[in-house]
């Protein structure tokens, strides 16, 4: 700690602050263009100009210089620095003159304006005029690919956009060329960014040169009506903020939560939103002959009413990868309430069974966690693509740190440097007996982190068994590399899915002899099931279902309401309030920003009105009902952003090492990162992202 | 009867009771327009007022009679030989509130249909 006197006020700060940092603990304000606390200082726009006693006489910039750097007075008086002195409200106006002079003043038809930092802070601390007379600087538009639209000539070079994409995207495809009135930022080349995160740098411009290509002219920021939700286009459930206008969701732009995404999102989940605006379920099908034909609700659910009653207890159900909470426990009622037990949310094949302790499902070392760590092994799992965020924990971590990263799968480009032990089964059976080189290192660690993916334990075209034994396998390296630690619990089990640790936790899985999603499929083809439930389930193999009679209960026409005989049109994530538990074991809930779309109705209560008809009424009339009885059954669904943890010792009985193994090789189940779930593939945007990123690839070979 | 009973208590249809009675006993016809609207002045020439051959609407008086009736001219029309300009189009009175009248595209009462607009979204459909 050290003293600082920050406008004749004498505080106590650490002494790894810089100015700014200190100045802020103050409660002063510095405004800023290019230092952003979570890149490099570059100390290039010299917006946040002090004055410093003790030190050179003319202003410094407070991002880029620490406290400890300023001299004690002569008699040791703490050092002290100004930020409301003439001479720094002359410097700050210099500074914006010196921007203006090449900014170019079309704000009116700028996408940035109303949430610009160069319009605030020119009203702030600029000029009331110009002084300017000569030609303006123009400078060419670059192609960014589909998601950014740039408009070069606006930028201020900040650089935050190269740090982001250096730094946090791992990408060197952006730089700056050029020196001062020359310079320009550029991707060199004209190609799309290969980084799922770019769409960040346009929250990060502080001017309008970078701004979302999508997005562009269709709204103003100040008639936008602002929803502070999840995301659930992934298994970690970022925070979002859902901007919508009328019954139109506009964009979606992060928030910031330092458990899961700190305040970066991806591609995926802020550019899906068209995707909520097309292909929608908006009233009832009945299939008559072999055409879906327009219903009413009434005779949609009559139909459906009768066919349950006429099923007996031959029902089954699976839950889709955007099912909420609430949906899915109604739609486990109904089916119990019938006398089945033929309910899934898991993917086929999956190891993970209804009477596993919590810990093995879940990421118990937390997101947030990673960074604690000091070695990670990776199984079976593509973080980038399938928890995007994740991996940009794990760079994080391993940029600041010397971090060894084992990787047990396909060679792929994480962003950072890794150790590949191999592609299949055997080298995970090596690591479990410890005759691995990375054992060494895994044996080292104090803070070990095993990640496991979930294609890597539900492998379709295998037997359950080799999903089971790559999870027991790797919890048995968890617990010989001391990662099943009462103090660290480095086993992290990572799902590609918002819905599936929700479900588990609520047991949306067969026991009692009730059938998995695989099961009932075959039992449908067979003819053995006579109703089947898709609450928004699209990930599955769903041909040749004609002899069952398919319900399909979602938000979207895609795989699932092709093959339903009736379609019961159900609310998106931004259209209703649900509760997503994430990967770690987070319990959250979205918020509705917006109606859904024409009839559709929200999942619960369709369920709810499916029960009053075959008179089996489920005990709730509205949401706040369902969740007192979800509560009372499941409690630890009640703590909002909390996480239960893991049961150590019932994890480690799990461990063990089979005697044989059938020979697999690991893959990520995500085939296409844009296209992994029904609303993204009814995205046009999205479309694009895979087509430029097929260019991009084309171009590469 | 008929007749009497209507301009007792119809002021919208070509002329009131009291109008009539006054056209009856002062009123010195002075022309009719393309329109069938007829004019009138009392026998001193100090009052003008017409007798709408149908609806009463203020702008069905043609341009020409318009003048007259405000007494900017003196001039009668059917007596001033006026000839149009090729670009005068014929006048037609407002047809606000009539089935005539202008409905901007978009508006329901034009085709019934709404126009798109941006925050409509694409519904599914069945093949
Ligand atoms: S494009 Fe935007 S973020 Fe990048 S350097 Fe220019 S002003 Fe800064
Ligand atoms: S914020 Fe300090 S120089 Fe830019």
């Amino acid at each position: 700690m050290t003293q600082i006197k920050v406008d004749g006020e004498l505080i106590e700060v650490p002494d790894y602050y810089t100015l700014m940092q200190a100045a802020e603990a103050a409660g002063k304000q510095i405004p800023r263009f290019c230092f952003h606390e979570r890149l490099s200082v570059a100390g290039n726009c010299r917006m946040c100009l002090v004055e410093v006693k003790g030190g050179p006489p003319k202003p410094q910039a407070s991002c880029a210089m620490g406290v400890k750097d300023l001299r004690p007075g002569p008699n040791g008086e703490p050092a002290e620095i100004f930020t409301n002195t003439p001479m720094v409200k002359k410097a700050r106006e210099g500074v914006l003159e010196f921007l203006l002079i090449n900014h170019p003043l079309d704000c009116p038809i700028c996408d940035q304006g109303g949430e610009c930092d160069l319009q605030d802070q020119a009203m702030a601390f600029g000029l009331d005029s110009s002084r300017f007379t000569e030609n303006k600087r123009i400078v060419e538009d670059k192609y960014l690919g589909p998601l950014i639209k740039t408009i070069m000539t606006r930028c201020i070079h900040c650089t935050r956009c190269v740090r982001f994409t250096t730094e946090i995207a791992g990408i060197n495809e952006l730089g700056l060329l050029g020196r001062g009135e020359d310079a320009q930022i550029t991707p060199y080349i004209e190609r799309a960014l290969s980084s799922e995160l770019v769409g960040n740098i346009v929250d990060l411009c502080p001017v309008g040169a970078l701004t979302s290509r999508p997005y562009a002219f269709t709204a103003r920021p100040w008639e936008l009506t602002k929803t502070e939700t999840i995301d659930v286009m992934d298994a970690l459930g970022s925070a979002i903020r859902v901007d919508s206008r009328g019954c139109e969701v506009m964009r979606i732009l992060p928030r910031i939560n330092e458990d899961i995404n700190e305040e970066w999102i991806s591609d995926k989940t802020r550019y899906v939103w068209d995707g909520l605006k097309r292909q929608r379920l908006d009233r009832p099908y009945v299939r008559k002959g072999k055409k879906l034909v327009e219903a009413n609700w009434d005779e949609a659910l009559n139909l459906v009413a009768r066919k349950i009653k006429k099923a007996g207890n031959r029902v089954g159900a699976i839950a889709g990868d955007l099912a909420g909470v609430e949906e899915m426990y109604a739609l486990k009622k109904l089916i119990n309430s019938v006398g089945s037990n033929n309910i899934d949310c898991r993917p086929p094949m999956s190891a993970l069974e209804a009477n596993m302790d919590r810990g093995v499902y879940i990421f118990n070392p937390t997101i947030a966690g990673i960074e604690e760590s000091d070695c990670i092994l990776i199984i079976g799992a593509n973080p980038r693509f399938e928890a995007s965020l994740l991996n940009v924990r794990i760079r994080k971590t391993w940029r600041a740190k010397d971090l060894p990263i084992g990787l047990v799968g396909q060679r792929v480009d994480l962003t950072y440097d890794y150790t590949h032990l191999g592609e299949d089964i055997d080298s995970v059976k090596a690591l479990a007996t410890g005759s691995h080189k990375f054992n060494k290192i895994l044996k080292k660690a104090k803070k070990p982190i095993v990640i496991v993916g979930e294609g890597a334990i539900s492998l379709a075209k295998n037997s359950k068994k080799t999903g089971r034994d790559i999870l027991s396998m790797s919890l048995m390296i968890a617990n010989n590399a001391g990662a099943l630690r009462e103090d660290w619990n480095g086993f992290g089990l990572l799902h590609n899915a918002a819905a599936r640790v929700g479900g588990l936790d609520i047991g949306f899985v067969p026991d009692n002899g009730g059938a998995s999603s695989l099961e009932q499929l075959e039992l449908a083809k067979k003819g053995e099931l006579d109703i089947i439930f898709l609450l928004g389930a699209d990930e599955y193999d769903l041909q040749s279902l004609d002899k069952t009679f398919v319900v399909y209960i979602g938000s979207h026409g895609d795989v699932g309401a092709h093959h339903a005989d009736v379609i019961l049109p159900a609310a998106a994530y931004t259209e209703k309030s649900a509760i997503y538990v994430n990967s770690e074991g987070r319990v959250q809930m979205t918020k509705r920003a917006v109606f859904p779309p024409g009839e559709a109705k929200e999942d619960w209560a369709i369920i709810r009105a499916l029960s009053a008809r075959i008179d089996k009424i489920l005990p709730f009339d509205n949401l706040a009902q369902l969740r007192e009885k979800l509560y009372a059954e499941f409690p630890h669904l009640q703590n909002i952003n909390q996480i239960k943890a893991g049961n150590i010792s019932a994890m480690k009985k799990l461990a063990k090492i089979p005697a044989k193994t059938s020979n697999v090789l690991l893959r990520s189940p995500i085939k296409e990162y844009y296209l992994t779930n029904a609303i993204a593939r009814a995205s046009k945007i999205m479309a694009e992202c895979v087509k430029a990123r097929r260019e991009r690839e084309g171009a590469n070979r | 009867m008929k007749q009497f009973l209507a301009e007792l208590f119809i002021w919208w249809h070509k002329q009131t009771l009291s109008i009539g009675l006054r056209t009856w006993l002062k009123g010195r016809h002075v022309g009719t327009d393309e329109f069938g609207n007829k004019y009138y002045t009392d026998k001193k020439n100090k009052k003008r007022w017409v007798v709408y051959d149908g609806i009463v609407e203020a702008s069905a008086i043609p341009p020409g009679w318009h003048g007259w009736m405000h007494y900017r001219t003196d001039i009668l029309p059917n007596e001033e030989n006026y000839q149009p300009h090729k670009w005068e189009k014929p006048h037609i009175a407002n047809p606000t509130g009539t089935r005539n009248a202008y409905h901007p595209k978009g508006s329901l009462l034009r085709d019934g249909k709404r126009a798109k607009i941006s925050a409509d979204y694409e519904a599914w459909k069945p093949e």
